[in-house]
């Protein structure tokens, strides 16, 4: 063979096929298959019941862990949810299984055994820090299925008056910390201005990373969503998260340092203000294939274009986040190895940590081990006090960690990832996000909070709160 | 009468993938029937590879990284060919007939 003539098909290596079994539905063993489902073949006649069955059987092992998988329903009532939508496919998605399963039109049912009650929809919109608003066209999708969407802003997590609709102390004043010190002092002044997007500008643009915005956001998303599910009074807030996606998240999560609380990425009871909180995931199994196939075969609309992720807006100049890196890594595996995606979140479901929780964070709400913050800060220096030109001529002094102070601080009081995303000095390659760069009369150091990280009271303030109420020395 | 150079093929987008290809849901495109011969390449067939290359040069406007991951597409945009995935039909090597409908979904872009 020349080198010059292209290959002929007997010089080519023959290619192995994606799917193992042939071309034949492997449910019914009659018809041709139509779609490949990590390397299984399904006809487009089994594949719709088979995916309804799917997205029942991790509602209810989620919901109802004690329930018999068939057979007799479970008698415990079927609790009011809340649908967190991004306005992505698995949004659409999501909202049309819930329909179809446990709506009288969509199931064509009466006697339909239902897993959920009332059924609302939440949607943060993140559209003030540029991007498109995808609040009209989620009205319009969920008024069509019959469901009330709620909207929240991204910048209501720094709202006073949000604070208060979502039912939080409102007794509590803005709370700020010096990004200065990797301790994350509060500080006392509070001086500046205190508009909630300016504090949400402030609080991304002051995080020392580009990788960290994203994932701050995501964590602020999250939050929003638990704490307007509290506020309509439910306890199950389900989203839309797909398999690929979890185990980017999973993978994300490990990168961070949040490898104590990997298990509550695939399903978790969060505590928020008087109430527990359940966040589901029933499309935590399903391929992006099935999603796909969801969506062609409903001939639904995606409310949210390919270009309009609200991080997208956020994204470095130069670049990319450790995110971004992630996502790329897993949806390369999804196309050629589509078992191993499953098998990252399968083993993460696995993993156990090796000692209680010692606290929740107070940023993210996630269970925190102990003294997640002086390890870090035995283990590293995370700044140098004297400037090495100076000290050239004396002799270097031992390199020092910084003291472990009993002063009221933020650190102490998050995870090992939060204190991560708002500490860490590395990455390369990622350059300024424009739409942060106005910095809003905000100094660089000072970062506002959301409104639900509350300052541990000392001894006096508790006093003063609850003065009226103690009775007097006698 | 049709024209014996190009066949007719039905794209329709879907997923949030429309509005690369400006917000159009269903086309219908005349594709030359063979591909243009290139250097040692002799002409062939037009095949899905074809198609991809061609939308990126007649259809797709800008944003193209959103669609295209060198020759083929980015992970994450499901094809059918007729309603059935591409995986069953060859892929990239599928040799296009008068009238098929290639179908692109797109399946994730956001959390």
């Amino acid at each position: 063979m020349s080198c010059d003539a292209p290959p002929s098909k007997e010089d080519l290596m023959p290619r192995k096929s994606r799917y193992d079994r042939g071309q034949t539905c492997i449910k019914c063993k009659s018809r041709r298959g139509n779609l490949v489902i990590k390397h299984a073949v399904y006809c487009s006649s089994c594949l719709p019941a088979m995916l309804v069955r799917k997205f029942r059987r991790a509602l209810s092992s989620s919901l109802d862990p004690a329930a018999p998988s068939r057979g007799t329903p479970s008698r415990i009532l079927p609790p009011d949810v809340v649908l967190g939508l991004s306005g992505g496919p698995s949004s659409s998605v999501l909202l049309d299984l819930v329909w179809k399963c446990f709506s009288v039109e969509g199931s064509g049912r009466k006697d339909e055994r239902r897993q959920v009650g009332k059924v609302r929809a939440v949607h943060v919109d993140w559209s003030s820090l540029g991007g498109r608003c995808l609040v009209e066209p989620l009205k319009e999708l969920c008024e069509r299925y019959g469901i009330e969407l709620e909207v929240v802003k991204g910048e209501d997590a720094f709202d006073p008056a949000w604070r208060t609709a979502v039912g939080l102390d409102n007794s509590i004043t803005e709370i700020r910390v010096d990004m200065s010190s990797g301790r994350l002092p509060f500080l006392s002044s509070q001086a500046g201005p205190s508009d909630p997007l300016t504090n949400l500008r402030a609080h991304l643009r002051s995080l020392p990373t580009p990788t960290s915005v994203p994932a701050t956001m995501h964590t602020l998303t999250r939050l929003l969503l638990l704490h307007t599910t509290t506020k309509v009074r439910c306890s199950v807030l389900v989203i839309g998260t797909s398999l690929p996606r979890l185990s980017i998240h999973l993978l994300e999560t490990v990168a961070y340092g949040g490898g104590f609380a990997l298990g509550t990425e695939r399903e978790e009871i969060v505590s928020v203000g008087n109430a527990d909180i359940k966040l589901v995931r029933p499309l935590r199994d399903w391929s992006l294939k099935e999603l796909g196939w969801w969506l062609y075969s409903r001939q639904l609309s995606v409310p949210r274009g390919l270009d309009g992720k609200p991080t997208q807006e956020l994204a470095p100049a130069g670049g990319k986040t450790i995110g971004k890196l992630t996502e790329d890594f897993v949806l390369g595996l999804e196309r050629d190895y589509p078992s191993t995606v499953s098998t990252i979140s399968k083993t993460a479901a696995k993993v156990v940590p090796s000692e209680a929780a010692a606290y929740r964070c107070v940023y993210c709400l996630r269970p925190a081990q102990r003294d997640a913050s002086r390890w870090k800060a035995g283990t590293a220096i995370l700044s140098l006090s004297t400037p090495i030109a100076s000290s050239l001529s004396a002799p270097l002094p031992p390199p020092k960690t910084a003291p472990l102070l009993t002063e009221d601080n933020l650190a102490e009081r998050l995870c090992y990832s939060c204190h991560t995303h708002f500490t860490a000095r590395g990455g390369t390659g990622a350059g300024k996000i424009r739409v942060l760069e106005e910095s809003g009369g905000f100094p660089e150091t000072t970062m506002p909070l959301p409104v639900w990280v509350q300052r541990k009271l000392g001894e006096e303030q508790m006093k003063e709160r609850i003065g009226e109420f103690l009775l007097e020395d006698e | 009468m049709g024209d014996e150079r190009t066949i007719k093929i039905k794209l329709t987008f879907g997923g949030g993938v429309e509005v690369l290809f400006s917000n159009k849901r269903n086309q219908t495109i005349a594709l030359p029937a063979q591909t243009p011969a290139s250097g040692t390449q002799p002409s062939r067939p037009a095949d899905l590879r074809y198609l991809i290359l061609w939308m990126s040069k007649n259809l797709l406007t800008d944003r193209k990284e959103l669609f295209l991951d060198g020759e083929t597409v980015r992970p994450g945009i499901l094809v059918l060919v007729n309603d059935t995935d591409w995986e069953l039909e060859g892929e990239l090597d599928y040799e296009l007939q008068k009238g098929d409908e290639v179908v692109f979904i797109s399946t994730l872009h956001g959390g």
